[in-house]
């Protein structure tokens, strides 16, 4: 399904989109696992969930970054910051818009599903 | 009881935003009468320059509708005793007397024509950003043929956000027209960017039935590979991405798609009151651009088929305003874009309110 995204006939025929552009740092991400009854939820900040309902999904997802602190569950190696510590930088608070690029907030990373090294 | 929401009885409004208004072709030298969000406009073009102008709908004397009115070169008379207002609101002549009051005057609303669609902010003017209007550029492309039209529907306008990003109904409300089992068959993938304001759905059908819709104008023969990319910008643009092509053809690695069929199909949602909301739609293809035939045939199919909607929103409303405040309602996956865009929505209103005061302060 990632694969065939690229290449949806809007890129093709429609550059110039306008205020259809880029998408932005904040998207949240439900994938229906082909087969099941599933959802999967991505956060921005890499932090995932499955459940069996859209509502309770999205209350997990859209609580960010309540709850999506590493947890025990997750195999990689601990969390470089505990999620009790206050935040070292996150003016715009939970929910607001953040830049491109800006890091996920302190504390609510998850540990397993990270894409990119952490620079 | 997993998936149980408790619902208002309306969906709010969101200010400060853009709506589609009509389309270019609607407005010219007659008054043309809309209300957007509760708020009566009267909309005509201006002799000298042809622009789209926008004036709230009702005289300031004893407030007749503008639209009732006529037009006098860029100007509007008031068709009950001739107050004359100017492209920015401002009365230029009472009768029988010299001076106008200066507070004689009627609101102004911006003004965007792009895309063959005329969008009008609603909301503090000062906040208004035509940049900001969201872009549905075949339906003004000259690559594309596009039919459309506009049809009223007697509900909440949150009822067609909701209908359009589930097309799972498509299987069952337009079975035989647009549906085939496939489509309440597939699972969706969603993805809402909180800071565009975007929600995303996306349906792809491998080895799918080809409904009446895309055969007869495609002229396929056989099982498709269909594709159903929905974009909804809050509150009001919806666009459908769809393809079609004989199944196992894919686009080129190099992202072109010249085996494929696409059709842009594009709704605007513009809420009107709590119980009135416009449902404009276009389709626009890259095929067959100069048949008429298929313009006639997919203009009356999808027209047959938003009627088909028009009328189960009207019941659909019906049966709510019979419910209790706080009824409850069932999720499922089909609804996981819809529940994201009532979210967005809402948030959307929110912010909308939050600015409410500075614009009365003014
Ligand atoms: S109501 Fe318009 S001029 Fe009297
Ligand atoms: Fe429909
Ligand atoms: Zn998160």
């Amino acid at each position: 399904m990632n694969e065939q995204r690229a290449a949806l006939p809007l890129r093709v025929v429609a550059g110039d989109g306008g205020a259809s552009g880029a998408p932005t740092a904040e998207v949240y991400r439900i994938d229906w696992l082909p087969g099941t009854d599933v959802l999967h939820g991505v956060c921005h900040c890499g932090a995932e969930r499955t459940a069996e309902d859209p509502v309770e999904l999205w209350q997990w997802m859209l609580a960010h970054p309540t709850g999506h602190h590493p947890s025990g569950h997750h195999p990689a190696g601990p969390p470089e910051h505990d999620p009790a510590d206050p935040p070292e930088h996150d003016p715009a608070g939970p929910g607001e818009r953040r830049p491109t690029g800006h890091r996920p907030p302190t504390g609510h990373d998850p540990t397993g599903h990270r894409k990119e090294p952490r620079s | 009881m997993t998936g149980v929401t408790t619902l208002a009885c309306m969906t709010a409004f969101a200010k400060n935003q853009w709506y589609v208004a009509a389309y270019g072709r609607e407005i010219g030298r007659e008054l043309l009468g809309r209300t957007i969000l509760d708020e009566p406009i009267a909309f005509y073009r201006a002799e000298s320059d042809d622009k789209v102008i926008a004036l709230a709908d009702r005289c300031v004397h004893r407030r007749y509708p503008l639209t009732a009115g006529r037009l006098d070169g860029d100007t509007v008379v008031c068709g009950y005793h001739g107050f004359t207002y100017d492209t920015g609101g401002t009365c230029v002549f009472v009768p029988g007397q010299k001076r106008v009051p200066r507070t004689a005057r009627v609101r102004s609303y911006p003004v965007v024509e792009q895309d063959s669609l005329v969008w009008v902010w609603i909301g503090d003017p000062a906040l208004a950003d035509p940049g900001a209007v969201p872009r549905a550029p075949w339906l003004a492309d000259p690559r594309w043929t596009t039919v459309g039209g506009m049809e009223p529907i007697d509900a909440d306008y949150g009822l067609l956000v909701d209908n359009l990003l589930d097309l799972s109904h498509e299987t069952y409300l337009h079975g035989g027209y647009i549906g085939t089992p496939e489509v309440a068959e597939t699972p969706i993938t969603t993805e809402v960017d909180e800071g565009a304001g975007v929600v995303r759905v996306s349906r792809h059908m491998d080895d799918a039935e080809c409904p009446p819709f895309y055969a007869r104008s495609t002229g396929i023969e056989g099982r498709i590979t269909r594709w159903q990319d929905i974009e909804y910008h809050a509150p009001c643009l919806y666009l459908l991405h769809s393809r079609i092509a004989p199944v196992g053809v894919l686009p080129e690695p190099d992202g072109s798609d010249p085996n494929a069929f696409h059709v842009e199909i594009t709704y605007a949602i513009t809420p009107s009151t709590d119980r009135h909301v416009y449902d404009f739609w276009a389709v626009s293809r890259d095929f067959a651009q100069d048949d008429e035939e298929v313009s006639t045939f997919l203009h009356d199919l999808n027209r047959t088929v938003v009627l088909q909607d028009v009328a189960a929103l009207n019941v659909l409303q019906k049966a709510l305003d019979t419910e209790r405040e706080g009824y409850q309602e069932l999720s499922i996956n089909i609804d996981t874009g819809g529940l994201a865009a009532r979210r967005i929505l809402a948030r959307l209103a929110a912010e909308g309110e939050k600015t409410a005061p500075v614009v009365a302060a003014k």
